[in-house]
Order: structure tokens, then sequence, then C-alpha cells
């Protein structure tokens, strides 16, 4: 079957007081139908913006310079806006971080659940309110009457969460974009939240493209990982094989502070140094100056990504091509 | 007076009032630390344990109880002897951009909690100062930077060389990594776990997250609904937990293991609205073993060891490790 997504070659600059810097770099990704894909890295590293391009939600000064995006084999990264707004919440679900600014404050969850329905789906207000109480239900909301009435305020982080997945699903798209969904959550509501969008994933049939700085979301809700470091793809691979058998340094240090954690290690592996900044004009590998396997040609020379020597991912390593 | 504690907390409690609420925040919370050690306390949010660290430090006023520190009854201390203990204890902030103040720079931020000191020369406080920025791993040339130029993980370490800077015996720290990226939270955590040892101070450490607290704790204090339900050693706590509430706070850690834990059928129960009912256990309307034995549980904690202890009527249930079951 075709592919729902493939991002081909993308570049994403930024202009900013002292030039254009470069925030995205060579960005290929693509996704089929009903898979589901998670884009893993640390703060400032791209995931977000990797997102917002596709919704073609990009702030002024932050524009694509190459590379194209194609939804369903259309293009939608040089789409006019009036075309793009058919595509977005209605083909493409989204949910963002936080459940607290996403909601409209001053009009009820009711409103803001029909909404959807009846811009893109063209219901009548009955129509939109029954199918609004079934959404809530699927959500694992009961009273969904009450909920209806209620505005953001009145309502529990997890609750508004839960709220925001059921806009984004509302239309049935076929891809799901959400960028760090359970961030702002407790655990236990993130635990909840989570099974809630695996379970609808797979009942309705949606691509979903995850966004997270937290390995242990990302590893139970996908099927494939692609770890980025500022502004690369640095690996991709299955979600196995990026647990179990990780080839990129900057994947493994992340995996082994995320296992140690979990376990509760009393000395944590330590990786010095930190990203470096947009505007740090680096020659080699971006990782060569926090990596320990790193040697000359890591330092000046950039490695293209490329396929693992023996696996099915790629990576963006010397050492491992 | 037992001087073993460097602080014991007894009873303390606090209301917030507001016009047509009152929210009992912190219920009854008691706790002891003996001098180097570290205890976590652990809980969502909204369950209390910023409040119970504010009302150590007399940041917010509890309503009763008794915090002893050093054996003083800090909580009916005048305000000028409570400034002059103040240096002892310190808190390092979770939002580590709006913890300090962008206009200064870090020589300056560091010289003016150094200067609690006063019998220091002005030389002395600058040596005080590189001292301090060394001693959480960064450079002197940092001194002449302002906050804005550095990175989270950078300024969190500035927020602990502040508060190191006044040689305290107790430091609280308020979710000290929660807002930084994994291998900048490893790097801070063993930091803090670093000079708990080289100099011995004692830490409590608030956080909503186990897995965060498993190895910088030697205690746990599991709070819920301004009560803390069940308190251990950090391996009692991981073990053999017994509170239904522990128990699931654990079940929710997500392993890194693809699908190991989140299993479809997997619905922990949710936060639902405090049962009117004052007497019943807070966990009632969560819990699967709640029934009407569960009551006025407060301040009574069955003991399981002699560090171990629980909040709950139903600790003969332990078996029952996994308690994901729907309460209809």
């Amino acid at each position: 079957m075709s592919e729902v997504l493939t991002i081909e070659n993308l570049e994403i600059k930024a202009k900013g007081k002292n030039g254009t810097v470069t925030i995205l770099d060579n960005i290929f990704l693509s996704l089929k139908p009903g898979q589901t894909l998670g884009i893993v890295g640390e703060s400032g590293c791209g995931k977000s913006i990797t997102a917002l391009s596709i919704l073609g939600l990009l702030n002024k000064h932050i524009s694509i310079t190459g590379g194209r995006i194609s939804f369903r084999e259309n293009v939608i990264s040089t789409m006019k806006e009036r075309e793009l707004k058919k595509i977005r919440g209605r083909e493409i679900g989204m949910i963002f971080q936080e459940p607290m600014t996403a909601l409209n404050p001053l009009l009820s969850i009711g409103r803001q659940l029909a909404e959807p329905l009846r811009a893109h789906l063209k219901m009548s207000k009955r129509e939109a309110y029954s199918q609004s109480i079934e959404l809530l239900n699927d959500v694992g909301i009961k009273e969904a009457e009450k909920v209806l009435k209620c505005y953001p305020y009145e309502l529990s982080g997890g609750m508004r969460q839960r709220v925001l997945i059921a806009i984004a699903i509302s239309c049935k798209p076929l891809l799901l974009i959400a960028d760090e969904p359970t961030t702002a959550l407790d655990v236990t509501v993130q635990a909840q939240v989570l099974s809630i969008m695996k379970r609808l994933i797979t009942e309705k049939s949606m691509s979903l493209l995850l966004i997270s700085h937290d390995l242990g979301v990302i590893s139970q809700m996908c099927e494939r990982v692609i770890v980025m470091y500022s502004g690369e793809i640095v690996e991709e691979d299955t979600t196995e094989n990026i647990i179990n058998n990780p080839k990129h340094p900057y994947t493994k240090k992340l995996l082994l502070s995320a296992k140690e954690l979990v376990e509760g290690r009393s000395n944590l592996t330590i990786v010095n140094g930190s990203v470096p900044r947009p505007e740090e004009i680096i020659s080699g590998c971006k990782f060569s100056a926090r990596c320990e396997e790193s040697q000359s040609l890591c330092i000046n020379k950039r490695p293209p990504i490329a396929l693992k020597l023996n696996g099915s991912g790629r990576v963006r390593c010397w050492q491992n091509q | 007076m037992d001087n073993e504690y460097l602080l014991e907390v007894k009873n303390i409690s606090k209301k917030f009032v507001s016009k047509d609420h009152t929210i009992p925040a912190v219920r009854n919370v008691s706790f002891n630390l003996k001098k180097g050690e570290i205890i976590s306390i652990v809980g969502e949010s909204g369950c209390g344990k910023t409040t119970t660290g504010r009302i150590i430090l007399r940041l917010i006023e509890a309503d009763t109880g008794e915090i002893r520190f050093k054996g003083k009854n800090i909580r009916t201390m005048s305000k000028r002897t409570l400034r002059a203990i103040r240096p002892s204890m310190q808190i390092i902030f979770q939002d580590p951009y709006g913890s300090l103040n962008p206009r200064m720079n870090v020589r300056k931020l560091l010289a003016e909690a150094i200067m609690t000191d006063k019998s220091l020369s002005k030389q002395g406080v600058q040596q005080e100062c590189e001292r301090l920025i060394t001693s959480v791993g960064l450079d002197i040339d940092d001194l002449k930077k302002y906050p804005h130029e550095f990175s989270g993980g950078q300024r969190q370490r500035i927020g602990i060389a502040r508060a190191i800077a006044t040689k305290p015996d107790l430091i609280i720290c308020d979710e000290p990594v929660s807002a930084l990226d994994l291998l900048v939270q490893a790097q801070i955590l063993n930091l803090l776990k670093k000079l708990q040892v080289d100099y011995g101070y004692s830490y409590i450490f608030i956080s909503h997250n186990l897995s965060v607290v498993k190895h910088v704790s030697d205690r746990i204090a599991i709070m819920y609904l301004g009560q803390i339900v069940e308190v251990g050693k950090t391996d009692e706590i991981f073990e053999s937990p017994y509170h239904p509430y522990t128990k699931l706070l654990l079940d929710s850690i997500l392993q890194i293991e693809p699908n190991s834990n989140l299993d479809l059928e997997y619905e922990c129960f949710s936060a639902g609205e405090r049962e009117n009912d004052e007497d019943l256990c807070g966990f009632y309307n969560r819990c699967p073993l709640g029934d009407e034995n569960c009551r006025n549980i407060d301040n009574e904690y069955e003991r399981i060891t002699e560090t171990h202890y629980v909040a709950c009527r139903k600790t003969q249930h332990n078996e029952l490790r996994k308690v994901a079951v729907i309460r209809s």
C-alpha cells in the first residue's frame, strides 16, 4: 500500500537576529497506513518542528527551504493555506502537549468537540451532539453528557487530554500526530491515556506519528523509532532493534540513561557536554564532541545517513556503516 | 529531646481556604530525617508534596503541628530567630528558568548567598564563588555570565551552587530534574549525590516520578491527597509495596522494553473526586479493595518492619500485586 506520509530531504531554516540557521537538515521519513512511528530526542533536537512542518503550522520566521512533504501522494509542503485547512483536523488529527492551553477556555467542551464535526463533516447540531457523546465514550469518559456541558477549567489534566484526543480523532483521520501527549500528566494518568490512544489507533486503523522525549512512551506505543539529535536523524529502526541493539553512540547513551533510571542504579552514566547550538558550525558529526567512539574522520567529515551494515534500519555514523 | 534527628516533622496540617472550598492540602504528616539521610516524597500533582516542603522551610505556615530542626521547634520561632537558621536550610526549585534573577550575573547570584556569612572578606567571597562554581562542574569564567547564557542543566547547577553556598545541613530539592532532558537529568542527579557524599547534606527530595528518586533516596514516603500513605526504605517500597496506591505508581513506570507493561486491558483507575465522607480513606474511590472499614485511617499506620509503615486496612491482601481493577 502507498505511504500515508512521506518526508523527503526536508530542510528547515530559521531567521534570527544574526542571520539564518539551519534547524532541520536531511530529514527523510515515511509512514504506511496503520503504522506507528515514534520520534525521540532531547529538547531542541527538532522533533516538534518536524511535526509542525507537516501541519503547515510553522512560525513566520521559520520556513521550509528544501525537500518536500507529501500526504497521500499530494505535496502538502507547498500547498495553499486554504487547501491545507481541508486536510488539517480532517485527515490529519493532532494532539499537543499542553492540555491546559490547547482548549479554548471560553467555550464549553461540547462546542469545541462539535466544531470539527460541523465544519469538516457538515453534521447537523443534533448529529454532532450524539457523535460527541460517542467520541467521549471512546476515550473512556463515562459521564459524557455532563462533560459536554463543562468548561475546560472544570476538568483535570487527564480529562482535558482525553477531550483533546476525542477532538483529534473526531473526523476519523488517517494520520494522528501526537506531540508529547502525556508529558504534562501524572504517571498514573499517563499510563491510562496511552492505553486509550493505543486502543483507538488499532480500532480505527490510524497511522500514528508520536513525538516524545521519553523512550518508555515511545517503546510502548510505536513499531518504529526515529532518533533525532541536533536537527538530524541519527538512527532509524524497528523499536525492538533500537532498544535491544542500538547502533548510534547517541542512541546507546540515551537508552543507557533511561534504563538506569528505571532500574535505579546508584551511579548514573554521564554523557558530558550538551547539544550543540544551531548556529555552531560543525563540519564533522554533530555528536562527535560528546562521543567516546569518535575518530578523526568523525570530527572532520559529516557522516551521511545510510543503511546499517546488516540490518533493517538506517544510521548516521561512520563507525557503523 | 531526641538529638539523633536533624529534622522532626510531627503532625503538620495545612488547609487552604477559598471562598467556596476548603482544601486540606497536608493532613497529619509526620516524618524524621537523620543527618546525611535522603528521604523522597513522591506523589502526583496536588498531593501536597510541595506544600509539605515549603511548610518545613516556613515559606508557608502550617495550621497545626511541630517542626523541629536540630531540636528547636521552628514553627513557633520568631521571624528574627528564623532568619538566623535559614542559611542551614536551603531549597532547589524545579524551574531553572524562573528561579534565578535574570539581571544578576552568576558572581552576584552566588555572592548574595555567600554573604550571609558576615565574617568573610571581599576576597574570601571571591574565592568562595570560584570554589562553588567549580564544585558544581562549571568554569570560573562562567561567573561573569548571566542566567540566559546557560542551558537548563547549567542553570540548575547554578541553583545548586547557590543552595550550597550557605553551607546548609538540609536541602529541599523540589522536582530538581523534571524540567531537564534525560542525559542532563543523570548529570544533575549524580552531582546531587556526589555533593551529599562529600559534604554530608541531608536532602528531602520531592518528585512525582518514582524512578527518578529510586537511586538517590535512602527512604521514600508516598503521599496521596495530603497524607503519607506509605513510608519505607527504598528497597521496601520497590520490592514489597503494600499500599494499593504505591503499587499503582510502580505499575505506571513505563518500561523501556517494547510492549512490556502497557497492555490494552490495563486501565488504571482515575483520580476521582474525594468522597464527601471525610472519614473515608482518601484512596477509597480508586481502590479495588476498599470497603466500609476503610475509615479513620489518618495517622493509623500498620507496621510492616522497623522502617516500613503503611496507612491501609487491607494489607492482608498484599498478594494482589497488580491492582488494576476498575471499581465499578
